[in-house]
């Protein structure tokens, strides 16, 4: 998880996570949006991305989240472009 | 004009940025009277490779050290942040929501005017945005918008090759840039 309080103006936080295959990435993207909808009643503002593009991503305003095919999520590094921000690791 | 902050916007893959870019750029700030020029980092597609891409993360640290301290330059992470393909016209609604006070430009190379048309909701993007052309060509053409005329002669494409045959890319991007392309091995493979 980075912050992004400080640097961006569009969002507060990013969660990256990764998944191993297409079915994968639409089971974690799945989970996490009927998660949020049913125990929290938030919906993502957008969402972008399919299984097909290895990158999917929600849009939940302060806070977007990122779900990378394994391969995918070197090429686009997302913690080396915001290498400016801090990371946070979520206990789970 | 009011006091409408003017706002040009500049999309290209900087790969790497170089003085054709920042030129342009600062001559268009100037002559149209922008308060910001922000530099919008565009997403390298991974399907589509001629050759090794530079990640983005390289690609924003050049630009970034490109415009370090020249007032009016900005920098956008927001094409890069999201899977492509990015659309121009949903890069401008995201810059128009965070700044919906200001007026909007979108600078366009000469070499992209003929598919302007076709580009995603370009009906959409018209109402938002004025176009401005950046034409380093040298030419006479006439344009349907206004237009920054300089001839250039310095591309990203021959820099890369200049790199990969050993050649000096001094005075054709800042040292900085230089300085980032050297430690990151850059363009090594390019033919």
């Amino acid at each position: 998880m980075l912050d992004l309080r400080e640097i961006s103006t569009f969002t507060d936080f990013f969660v990256i996570c990764s998944g191993t295959s297409e079915p994968h990435l639409k089971a974690i993207a799945g989970a996490i949006e009927s998660g949020l909808r049913e125990e929290h009643g938030v919906r993502p503002s957008a969402v972008d991305g399919f299984p097909a593009s290895q990158w999917i991503v929600l849009d939940y305003m302060q806070v977007i989240v990122h779900v990378f095919h394994q391969e995918r999520r070197d090429f686009y590094s997302l913690e080396d472009l915001w290498s400016d921000a801090p990371r946070l690791t979520i206990e789970l | 004009m009011g006091g409408l902050k003017r706002i040009g916007i500049y999309g290209g893959s900087f790969d790497p940025i170089h003085h054709g870019h920042l030129i342009l750029a600062r001559e268009a700030l100037e002559t149209l009277a922008f308060d910001e020029v922000i530099f919008v980092l565009a997403a390298h597609s991974p399907h589509k490779q001629d050759r090794a891409p530079t990640p983005a993360a390289v690609r924003w640290r050049m630009l970034n050290a490109a415009i370090a301290g020249e007032p009016g330059f900005a920098a956008s992470r927001l094409e890069v942040d999201r899977p492509p393909p990015s659309y121009s016209v949903e890069t401008v609604e995201t810059l128009r929501a965070a700044q919906p006070e200001a007026e909007f430009f979108f600078l366009v190379g000469e070499d992209n005017l003929p598919a302007l048309r076709s580009w995603h909701r370009f009906d959409d993007l018209r109402q938002m945005v004025h176009f401005v052309v950046l034409d380093r060509s040298g030419g006479k053409t006439e344009y349907d918008y206004p237009a920054i005329r300089r001839k250039i002669d310095i591309s990203a494409t021959t820099i890369r090759k200049r790199v990969a045959s050993g050649q000096s890319i001094r005075y054709l991007v800042p040292e900085t840039v230089e300085q980032i392309i050297r430690q990151e091995n850059l363009y090594q493979g390019t033919t």
